[in-house]
């Protein structure tokens, strides 16, 4: 430390006083970044960083390269003979699987009325405030005349949904809750692109309880 | 309002702010004009007074009651408190009133058509009587989705009484279709046994003056919801009387026209013909690209390529070429056409009069609204003195004698409306080369040589001139479909081919140049025109009006 202070000293005579040698220097002065940095620069790393800077454990040696094998190694035996499995970080995927929150915020779905028809009137609140503007909704007249309308199509883009939930938080009637399902890996543009009939009718949620739905207390009343 | 005889002015104080109005004037107009909103569901600025809704109550100093400011007429020295300090008695009735409105009023804002331009919406709001005080369950349910023939569908329910569709239907349309029915709390608004309405070309205003749900488009209905449309002021282009309108799309495709408020043209009405006319200036047939003749038939091709066939076409009939404006085209793109058969046809075989509609651009079509002359702007071509020197009959006489190798159409009316088609078949017959622009494909394009994709009036900026000489603007709603081009622009591009001096640049631009050169226009400028458009000889812009 002491050496890059008397360095700065002698290099920059223009540049303002240095700061005590008491106080522990800042990053800037730790690392004096070279790019765009004074010109006898001894010379410049891909990192930016002159070598000269550095503290003595961070310079290229034999002794960095054997302790960053020992933490390499610690950590290579430890996943392999983990102690309990907190000490695991990884899991094996799909056999294996994370809990998440009951609010966790994972693919929607539109729920039903006990008569098995879509709750979704068609609205427009979700798609009004979709930050990604992913939902397409196209309304249709319901037989019911108090129900009145009903969507006739209802794609979310799932390439753009951000997961935001505010669909779910707009919706006036519960019609579209999040679920804890994510698995939505598809192998065309338009399989991400979900329509009503997917949204609505999935038959691996009925097992899972739903995710994040503000509103209500699961109970009896959510048709899914 | 600005041609009527000056009458006297009266001064008064509205919310402590002076205002100084035509003695006559009721206070809410008067308000209105300091940018004090009363609430209102009844007034209407273009139907008679009622008095019914209540909502538009306000303290007058010196009176023990509160008055209905709809129906109160401005006296000098009035001291008007509409809200704030003085006025607690009139916001207290206010409030209460709007209670009383939303008493049975269903919770049908998600689903109804009116939500985000509804007036008991944004009072309910403004006056925060969130919480109902009616019990659950003892609502007065009425009658939903009441079909009311082609046009109409109407709530029951949401209906406030305010009777302005009942005064439209009595004064405006003269059909007495809606009425009021029953009395007290379970009156309602219908037709007769709920009937279909028929006979009434004006009835899809009522779905605009109606403040709340209750009438709503079928056509509209479920389309969109308003706070996604974009608007553009427009003129409509469906027959001569250019009433203003709103044109209401989203995503290039248009939804719906709304009326815009003008007293001296349409006061705040549409006709149903002229509402409907938006589907015909869209479809699947719109023309996205040039179409050239090869091998006998008519092929898609660029713009490069047809303009290049424009002109062979043009020199090849140097000295033997008539051309036709269009009454639908805007004036500016008149006026450009003028000076490019003037220039680059270099041809006096000019006419627009295609169809006699000219003849019949001030004839009234009903009592209303509409004239029988179904094109915008025979006025226009005729103050560009575009038919002064040939007529349509001596340049089909000319074709007929092959005297004519090439046509310029700047619009298809010659093909697709011309009173004898016979005549022009056996004309064309005889004629090389057809230019035609164009915006719609169509069998009747088959004798074109040239097809130019042309804009529609919603997707340019321009002016049309009405049946009473009053210039109106039209802005671009959204931009053009596919390559389609304005005739002007193509015209200028032609015109620089053939070596010709073709005015071009903005409509802006285009009309202040033809302003100065034409004196029909009276030196009326492009900023005189405003929304509401100008006459020459009266250059002051109307202020807009509210709907």
């Amino acid at each position: 430390m002491s050496s890059t202070a008397t360095e700065e000293k002698t290099e920059s005579t223009a540049a303002p006083p240095a700061p005590p040698a008491s106080k522990s220097p800042t990053v800037a002065e730790r690392y004096r970044i070279v790019e765009g940095g004074p010109a006898e620069a001894p010379h410049r790393t891909h990192t930016g960083y002159a070598p000269a800077d550095l503290e003595q454990w961070e310079r290229p040696s034999i002794l960095a390269t054997v302790r960053g094998l020992v933490v390499t190694t610690t950590n290579f035996m430890k996943n392999l003979f983990p102690r309990n499995r907190w000490q695991k970080p990884t899991i094996s995927y799909p056999e294996e699987r994370r809990a998440y929150s009951p609010r966790f915020r994972g693919i929607h779905q539109l729920t039903k009325r006990p008569d098995g028809s879509i709750k979704c009137v068609a609205c427009f609140m979700c798609a009004t405030i979709c930050p990604a503007e992913c939902i397409v909704i196209e309304a249709g007249e319901y037989p019911d005349k108090r129900v009145e309308k009903y969507p006739v199509r209802f794609d979310i883009d799932m390439l753009r949904c951000v997961m935001c939930g505010l669909c779910v938080d707009a919706c006036p009637e519960e019609a579209i809750i999040m679920t804890g399902d994510y698995e939505m890996a598809a192998f065309t543009r338009s399989e991400t692109v979900y329509p009503l009939s997917l949204l609505a009718d999935r038959p691996q949620l009925a097992s899972t309880p739903p995710g994040y739905r503000p509103r209500y207390e699961p109970g009896p009343d959510l048709v899914r | 309002m600005s041609e009527a005889p000056a009458r006297p002015m009266v001064e008064l104080t509205i919310d402590g702010r002076k205002v100084s109005v035509p003695d006559g004037t009721n206070v809410l107009e008067a308000a209105k004009l300091v940018g004090i909103r009363i609430p209102n569901f009844c007034y209407h600025p273009d139907l008679s007074v009622e008095g019914s809704c209540r909502m538009c109550l306000v303290t007058i100093e010196g009176r023990p009651k509160l008055a209905p400011s709809c129906s109160e007429p401005v006296k000098a020295g009035m001291v008007v408190r509409v809200s704030g300090q003085g006025a607690e008695q009139a916001e207290d009735a206010r409030r209460a009133q709007l209670e009383f409105l939303l008493l049975n009023h269903p919770l049908d804002c998600p689903i109804c058509d009116q939500a985000g331009e509804c007036k008991l919406q944004d009072y309910y709001v403004e006056h925060g009587r969130y919480q109902s005080r009616m019990p659950r369950g003892l609502k007065l349910h009425k009658r939903k989705v009441v079909d009311l023939g082609e046009r109409i569908m109407l709530d029951k329910e949401r209906c406030v009484l305010c009777s302005r569709c009942v005064r439209f239907c009595r004064e405006v349309s003269e059909s007495y279709a809606l009425q009021f029915f029953t009395r007290g709390v379970t009156t309602e608004i219908g037709t007769e046994n709920d009937g279909p309405i028929t006979g009434d070309d004006y009835i899809g205003n009522v779905v605009d003056i109606c403040p709340v749900g209750a009438l709503t488009s079928k056509d509209f209905r479920f389309k969109q919801r308003v706070w996604f449309l974009k608007s553009a002021e427009s003129v409509c282009d469906h027959c001569s009387t250019g009433c203003n309108l709103r044109v209401d799309h989203k995503d290039g495709v248009v939804y719906r026209y709304v009326p815009r408020r003008n007293p001296e043209v349409n006061r705040s009405w549409l006709c149903d013909a002229g509402r409907d006319s938006y589907k015909l200036r869209q479809g699947p047939d719109r023309l996205e690209a040039p179409l050239v003749r090869a091998a006998g038939a008519l092929a898609p091709a660029s713009w490069a390529d047809a303009l290049a066939a424009a002109e062979a076409a043009i020199r090849h009939g140097r000295g033997a070429i008539a051309g036709l404006a269009s009454p639908r085209a805007s004036t500016e793109t008149l006026y450009a056409f003028r000076a490019f058969a003037r220039e680059a046809l270099q041809t006096k075989l000019v006419d627009y009069r295609v169809d006699g509609s000219h003849e019949k651009t001030k004839t009234m079509a009903d009592k209303v609204l509409r004239h029988a002359d179904p094109h915008p702007n025979n006025t226009g071509c005729d103050w560009l003195k575009l038919g002064q020197a040939a007529s349509v009959a001596a340049i089909l006489d000319a074709c007929e004698k092959g005297e004519v190798k090439t046509l310029y159409l700047l619009g298809p009316e010659l093909l697709t409306r011309h009173p004898e088609p016979e005549r022009v078949r056996r004309a064309l017959g005889r004629v090389e080369h057809v230019i035609v622009h164009a915006t719609h494909a169509s069998d009747a394009l088959a004798p074109a040589s040239v097809v130019l994709p042309d804009v529609t009036f919603l997707e340019m900026d321009g002016t049309f001139v009405n049946y009473q000489g009053r210039v109106q603007r039209f802005r671009r709603a959204y931009p053009a479909r596919g390559q389609a081009s304005p005739a002007a622009v193509a015209l200028a591009d032609l015109g620089k081919r053939l070596g010709a001096a073709v005015p071009s640049g903005s409509a802006e631009k285009l009309f202040d140049e033809m302003s100065t050169a034409e004196s029909a226009f009276g030196g009326l400028r492009w900023n005189d025109l405003g929304l509401l458009g100008a006459q020459p000889g009266a250059r002051q812009a109307v202020a807009a009006g509210e709907r």
